[in-house]
C-alpha cells in the first residue's frame, strides 16, 4: 500500500467534534446565565445570540461529521450521501448567520455607545439637579434660620422700643399728615386725662391745644423743616384743666417731600412752669420793691411838707373859697400820693416794723368786714360767710394779713360793681397742715391773658386813680412772707361754688402756728 | 473581505464540476464558501471594533478576542480544504472499501501535504471554542462579582 494513511485527519475530525459539542454547550450554559444575570444588558444580549449562533453552527456541523463516521461505521455509507447536502447547507445558513450577528454588532456598539452618552448626560444632569437640589436645600435651610434669627432680632428690638414707648413718663405719640394721633404711650393719655387710648386715637393733636395759634405755628414749621424741637405750648386736658407741654416733633416724608406722618416726643412742663413762674414773679417784686421803697423814703418828705403847708394854707385862706378850693384838691391829691407811697412802702416790706403775734382768722375777716359792711351794702353786695369754728390760730403780722383781706374784698367788690356776692369761707386742712382760706365773688371773671399778669406789680386793668396794680402784688408778697400761698381759679373748680355762682376764687393758704412761736412775740 | 473572496475564486473556478463529490453541484460549494469567506471578514471586523471600541476591561475580552482570531484561521483552514477538495484530481486519494483505510496517494506534492495538514481543522475551531468558554466564564465571573458588590454597597 502506498500513500499516506488518512486515519489521523478521521480520528482528529471525531474526537474534534465531540469536543466542540461539550464545549459548545458549555459555551451555551455560560452565556445563558451571563444573560439571566443581567436580563437587561444589550451586549450580554447580543453575545447570547452570537453564542447561540456558533453553538447551532458548531453542534450542526459537529453532530453531522460524527453521523457521518457512524453511518459508515454501520456501513450505511449511502444515507450519509442523502443527508450530507443538507448538513453543509445548514452550517453554510450557520455561518451566514453568524457573520450577519457580526456584523450588525457595529450597530449594537452604536447603539450601546449612544445609550450610555445618553445615560451619562442623564447621570451627570442628575448629579446637576442633586448639587443645585442641595444647594437648594441648604439655602432654605439657611434662609430659614436667618429667618428666624432676623425675626428674633427684630422681636428683642421691637421689644426694646416698645418697652421705651410704654415706660416713658414723656408723652411719645404718632400722627398722621392731617395730625391725628395714630398711636400714642399711656404717659400721653393719662397727660392728657384720658383712662384708655382708644379715647384719643383718631383725635386731632389740634383739638387738644388751647391757643389754635399754637398749633399753627407749631405744624407750619414742621411742614417748612420737617423738624421743630423743644415748642412750648398750652394745652388743654379732657377734663378742661391746663397743661403745658414742651413738643419735639419729626415729620416724615415720602419722595415727593411731602409730610406722610409725624412724630414727636412731649415733655410736661406744667409744674416746671408753675415754680418758675412763681420765681419771676417774686423776682420781678423784689425788684420794684427795692425801688419803690427807695422813691417812697425820698418822696415821703417832700410829700409830707406839701400836705403840711397845705393844710397850713386851708386855715390862712378859710374865706377864700376859691384858694380854699384849689388848697384842698391839693391836699387830696397828695394824700393820694401818700396812699401810694405808703401801698409802696408796704410792699417793699421794709416800710412799717413787724408785730408778731398769733391772728385769729375768723375774728380779722369778721372786723374787716364790719368795717368794710356798710360801704358793700350800698352797692347791693352781700357777704355769706362759711368759717369752720375750731381753725387754729396763723403767726404773723395781723395788720398785714388784714390788708390782704381788705385788698381781695376790695377786688371782689370792683369786679362786681353793683349787686352781687362775696363768698368767704375758711377751713383748716389737716392733711396739708395749712389754713385754707377763699374768697370768690360773682363777678365777671378773669381771663386767660389777665390771670398771668394779675400778681404782677403796677399791672392793672382800672383806670388811672382807681387802681395802682399793687393791691395783689402786695398780698401775695405778704402771703408768702407769712410762708404761705395765693391761688386765683377763675372759673373756680370747686363745683359748690360754681353752682352759687362764683366767678373767681382766690385761695389763701396760711400755715397755723407752730408750738414754739407760742412764746416769742416780738415787735 | 470581497479581496479575500476574489483572491480564492481562481482556485475553484477552474474545476472540474463534476468532480466534486462533498457538496453536490458547485452553487453549494461556491455559497459553502461564499459563507466561509463572510464569516471570516466578519470575525476579522469583530476583532477590528472590540479592539478599537473595547466593550470592557479584563482578560475575557482577550480571550474572545483569541476565540475570535482562532475562528477567523479555522475558516481561512476550511476555505483551503474546500478548494483543494475540488483541485485535487480524483485519484490523489487512495479510496478503498474499507473507509478507514483511505490513503493520499503518492507523488505527495506541496499541495497534497497542505491538504493533508489543513484537513486537521479541529485544531483551530476547538481551541476557538475553548477561548470562547473560557471567557464567557470569565465574564459570568465578572458579572456576578460586580452584582454581588452592588447589593453589598447598596449602589443602584
Ligand atoms: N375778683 C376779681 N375779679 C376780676 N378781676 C380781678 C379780681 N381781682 C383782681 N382782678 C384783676 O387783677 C388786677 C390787679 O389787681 P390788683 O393787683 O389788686 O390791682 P388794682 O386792684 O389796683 O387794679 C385788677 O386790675 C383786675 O383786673
Amino acid at each position: 500500500m502506498n500513500g499516506f494513511p488518512l486515519l489521523s485527519v478521521y480520528v482528529v475530525d471525531f474526537l474534534g467534534s465531540s469536543l466542540m459539542i461539550v464545549l459548545s454547550l458549555t459555551a451555551f450554559h455560560y452565556v445563558n446565565h451571563l444573560r439571566k444575570l443581567e436580563p437587561r444588558n444589550v451586549l450580554w444580549n447580543y453575545l447570547f445570540w452570537l453564542c447561540l449562533m456558533l453553538v447551532t453552527f458548531a453542534l450542526s456541523r459537529s453532530l453531522g461529521h460524527i453521523l457521518k463516521y457512524i453511518f459508515i461505521f454501520m456501513d450505511i455509507k449511502h444515507l450519509w450521501h442523502h443527508l450530507a447536502p443538507f448538513s453543509g447547507g445548514w452550517n453554510t445558513m450557520t455561518f451566514v448567520a453568524v457573520s450577519a450577528l457580526t456584523f450588525y454588532y457595529s450597530n449594537v456598539r452604536k447603539v450601546m455607545a449612544q445609550v450610555r452618552e445618553d445615560a451619562k448626560q442623564i447621570a451627570s444632569a442628575n448629579a446637576r439637579l442633586k448639587e443645585a437640589h442641595a444647594a437648594l436645600r441648604q439655602l432654605n435651610l439657611s434662609l430659614e434660620h436667618r429667618v428666624e434669627k432676623r425675626t428674633r432680632e427684630l422681636k428683642r428690638s421691637e421689644q426694646k422700643f416698645r418697652r421705651l414707648f410704654e415706660g416713658s413718663k414723656d408723652v411719645i405719640f404718632f400722627c398722621n399728615a392731617e395730625g391725628e394721633i395714630t398711636d400714642i404711650n399711656d404717659s400721653g393719655v393719662h397727660l392728657l386725662g384720658f383712662k384708655s387710648k382708644n379715647e384719643v386715637l383718631n383725635t386731632s393733636l389740634k383739638e387738644f391745644f388751647d391757643d389754635e395759634e399754637d398749633w399753627e405755628v407749631f405744624f407750619r414749621n414742621l411742614l417748612a423743616h420737617g423738624d421743630i424741637s423743644e415748642f412750648e405750648a398750652r394745652l388743654r386736658r379732657s377734663d378742661g384743666s391746663l397743661l403745658y407741654l414742651m413738643l419735639t416733633a419729626t415729620a416724615l416724608k415720602d419722595s415727593k417731600s411731602n409730610m406722610v406722618s409725624f412724630e414727636g416726643i412731649a415733655k410736661d412742663i406744667t409744674h416746671f412752669k408753675e415754680v418758675t413762674d412763681t420765681l419771676i414773679r417774686s423776682e420781678k417784686m423784689a425788684s420794684v420793691g427795692q425801688l419803690a421803697a427807695g422813691v417812697a423814703h425820698e418822696i415821703n418828705t417832700p410829700l409830707g411838707i406839701i400836705l403840711g403847708y397845705a393844710q397850713l394854707m386851708e386855715e390862712d385862706f378859710e374865706d377864700d373859697e376859691e384858694v380854699l378850693d384849689t388848697l384842698k384838691t391839693i391836699e387830696k391829691q397828695a394824700k393820694i400820693c401818700r396812699k401810694v407811697v405808703a401801698d409802696l412802702l408796704k410792699f417793699s416790706r421794709q416800710s412799717i416794723e413787724r408785730i408778731l403775734a398769733p391772728i385769729d382768722i375768723r375774728q380779722s375777716i369778721e372786723e374787716v368786714i364790719s368795717v368794710m359792711d356798710h360801704s358793700l351794702s350800698m352797692d347791693q353786695i352781700y357777704v355769706e360767710l362759711d368759717m369752720a369754728k375750731d381753725l387754729p390760730p396763723a403767726f404773723g403780722d395781723k395788720e398785714k394779713i388784714r390788708q390782704v383781706f381788705v385788698n381781695l374784698i376790695n377786688n371782689a367788690a370792683q369786679a362786681i360793681g353793683k349787686d352781687g356776692k362775696i363768698f368767704i369761707g375758711a377751713d383748716f386742712d389737716r392733711e396739708n397742715d395749712m389754713i385754707e382760706i377763699y374768697l370768690g365773688d360773682s363777678g365777671p371773671g378773669i381771663s386767660q391773658d389777665v390771670m398771668k399778669k394779675i400778681f404782677d406789680p403796677f399791672f392793672t386793668t382800672k383806670g388811672v386813680g382807681k387802681g395802682t396794680g399793687l393791691g395783689l402784688s402786695v398780698s401775695f408778697g405778704i402771703i408768702k412772707d407769712h410762708g404761705g400761698h395765693i391761688d386765683v381759679q377763675s372759673p373756680p373748680k370747686d363745683q359748690k361754688l360754681l353752682e352759687k355762682g362764683v366767678n373767681t376764687v382766690f385761695y389763701i393758704y396760711l400755715p397755723p402756728m407752730k408750738d414754739e412761736e407760742s412764746g416769742q412775740s416780738e415787735s | 473581505m470581497p479581496v479575500l473572496f476574489v483572491l480564492f475564486l481562481p482556485l475553484f473556478f477552474p474545476s472540474r464540476a463534476a468532480a466534486v463529490q462533498i457538496h453536490g453541484p458547485p452553487e453549494g460549494l461556491y455559497v459553502h464558501q461564499m459563507a466561509h469567506c463572510i464569516f471570516a471578514a466578519a470575525m476579522i471586523f469583530l476583532i477590528y471594533l472590540l479592539s478599537k471600541y473595547p466593550p470592557g476591561k479584563g482578560t475575557a475580552w482577550k480571550y474572545l478576542k483569541i476565540s475570535l482570531f482562532f475562528f477567523f484561521m479555522w475558516n481561512i483552514n476550511a476555505l483551503i480544504v474546500h478548494s483543494l477538495d475540488v483541485r485535487l484530481p480524483d485519484d490523489a486519494l487512495f479510496k478503498t472499501a474499507d473507509f478507514w483505510k483511505n490513503r493520499l496517494n503518492p507523488p505527495l506534492t506541496l499541495e497534497r501535504w497542505v491538504y493533508f495538514v489543513t484537513k486537521h481543522d479541529h485544531f483551530w475551531c476547538v481551541t476557538a471554542m475553548f477561548f470562547l468558554v473560557i471567557s464567557l466564564r470569565s465574564l459570568c465571573r465578572d458579572t456576578e462579582q460586580k452584582l454581588t458588590m452592588r447589593k453589598e454597597t447598596g449602589k443602584p
